[in-house]
């Protein structure tokens, strides 16, 4: 049996082959620890996680298996005496849930609230719709920064032909924008 | 409150089981949902039996009245049966927190079964919108045609800065969920589904199982959808979704052509004959061996190996050989094992 090229002791249970040109030029066997330390094979676990596991792992909660916990958490969660004057919900209760109690827990627990919305989202600040607008209303002010951004990086990038189109969309959002106001 | 306990017939496939509408022969359906609180209530997660209640009748009144709502009936969850909220459940107007709960709730569903609104699930509301196939962009307009039309009855909550505030701030500020249903068994097949889902986890996308968080991946369906729902426009959430997904229908197309070329032909095609050949035969089958056989068949029928089997023979079996749709046909309670004779019952039926 073939044994593992690194630790020489294990099995190997992985072909590596490097190929130039179509054809091999080095090949090695290695065992699947081994491989893995390389980061050529990926681990079995998968590491998907969803953000409410995520949330789950930043708040403490109960879920948490021993790996987690040494990931280590945001433990400075506000004041947990602070007590929400519209539901009573407490700071620390919140930590336990992972649920707020009230649409006016949002205020009364922003500074904590803050750092968890950048680690979930990675953003802290609504862009989308707002009541009574439609999507593409919102859209507009957000969609010409963003048109823009694009603009330069294409032009930095020397994409010419991307950045002509970009600049006709950003021609027509500013058109519509105007035919608006009138 | 017009409150009807009158269930959708039994045997109408509702709007995810249609199999039309684009690439719908992987991407079997999309689903659009809010997240909506009500202001002055607390949240559902942290309310009293008797503020649930109160708020239950209240949003079901609204609902009623709700231009876009008008000809929904609206179930109130509790008056229901156990069996009957399960059957709700495998055809996905409500979710299994929703089905099992204790408290006063409710769900509004429209008559084809394309648009359910959950009263009292984790948030006030969570209205959901289904299209057969992939359809993000429509699903997206008639849900927010919904919203808006809610809006005028409701006053939900909402913040400058946070957007529509959500019981759980993992879907505060669009309170926008997009999901879409494929069907991958050419990726799985060919193992290259767990390299599939890190693709899609990279971009922030989930990619779950058949009835989404939680749930495993059951004869090869998988859900792609956002995670993140603040910080960036709806735009912006749609065009993630459907970029990723146009990527694993390309994937998957890509993967099921090597499948049927070469080598790997004949394997596949015996995979799908057997499986037939199971299904067509089988006295027992649990859940899961329906499931896994199902998926080489819809495989089989979209590729041009089984021509004369039609997707809606196999997506009636979908519906009806899942548990509590077992049960409502035969009109009685069964365990696991009396489940299983009836389900191959019911497979064979279909099939011979």
């Amino acid at each position: 049996m073939q044994k593992c090229s690194a630790c020489k002791k294990a099995v190997a249970t992985v072909h590596v082959m490097d190929l130039q040109e179509g054809s091999v030029v080095s090949s090695h066997y290695l065992c699947e620890s081994c491989a893995e330390s390389k980061g050529i094979v990926h681990q079995k676990q998968s590491t998907i996680q969803f953000s409410t596991e995520i949330l789950e792992n930043l708040l403490g909660g109960l879920k948490d298996s021993p790996e987690e916990k040494k990931k280590g958490k945001v433990s400075n969660l506000a004041d947990s005496d602070t007590v929400c004057p519209a539901c009573r919900m407490t700071a620390a209760e919140f930590k336990v849930r992972g649920r707020l109690g009230c649409p006016r827990c949002y205020e009364v627990f922003r500074s904590a609230i803050l750092p968890l919305l950048e680690r979930v989202h990675d953003a802290s600040t609504h862009r989308g719709r707002f009541p009574g607008r439609t999507a593409r209303e919102a859209k507009v002010p957000t969609n010409m920064a963003e048109l823009r951004r694009k603009l330069n990086n294409a032009i930095e990038a020397e994409r010419f032909e991307e950045a002509a189109q970009i600049r006709d969309q950003l021609r027509q959002v500013e058109a519509e924008k105007t035919g608006e106001q009138d | 409150m017009s409150a009807s306990n009158e269930l959708p017939s039994d045997f109408q496939l509702g709007e995810w089981l249609k199999g039309s509408g684009p690439e719908s022969d992987i991407a079997i359906c999309t689903r659009v949902r809010f997240a909506r609180n009500v202001q002055g209530y607390r949240f559902s997660t942290n309310m009293t039996m008797e503020e649930a209640k109160e708020l239950n009748s209240y949003v079901g009144e609204q609902i009623s009245a709700c231009s876009e709502c008008e000809d929904f009936k609206i179930v109130d969850l509790p008056e229901l049966g156990e069996l009957e909220r399960n059957v709700l459940m495998e055809r996905h107007l409500i979710s299994r927190e929703h089905a099992n709960a204790e408290k006063s709730r409710s769900v509004a569903v429209d008559e084809g079964e394309s648009v359910s609104i959950m009263i009292n699930e984790e948030d006030h509301l969570r209205a959901q919108v289904f299209r057969s196939g992939f359809m993000v962009e429509e699903a997206y307009q008639k849900a927010e045609t919904i919203d808006e039309a809610l809006l005028v009855q409701l006053p939900l909550a909402f913040s400058e800065e946070f957007g529509f505030l959500t019981s759980c701030p993992t879907n505060v500020g669009t309170g926008l969920r997009v999901s879409v249903m494929l069907h991958l068994p050419g990726l799985v097949w060919a193992e290259e589904m767990e390299k599939a889902s890190l693709t899609a986890q990279k971009i922030h996308l989930a990619v779950r199982g058949l009835f989404g968080e939680g749930s495993r991946a059951i004869g090869d369906f998988y859900q792609v959808s956002n995670q993140v729902t603040l910080g960036r426009s709806e735009d912006h959430i749609l065009g993630d979704v459907a970029s990723a997904v146009e990527r694993m229908v390309n994937w998957e197309r890509e993967v099921r052509s090597a499948l049927l070329r070469g080598e790997s032909e004949l394997r596949t095609i015996d995979r799908v004959h057997r499986a037939l050949g199971t299904l067509k035969s089988a006295h027992i089958l649990s859940s899961e061996e329906c499931l896994t056989c199902l998926s080489a068949l819809r495989f089989g029928s979209e590729q041009g190996i089984l021509p004369d089997l039609s997707v809606r023979d196999l997506n009636t079996i979908l519906l009806l050989s899942q548990p509590a749709h077992l049960q409502r046909v035969a009109k009685e309670r069964l365990d696991a094992g009396a489940r299983d004779l009836r389900r191959a019952r019911l497979v064979r039926e279909i099939l011979n």
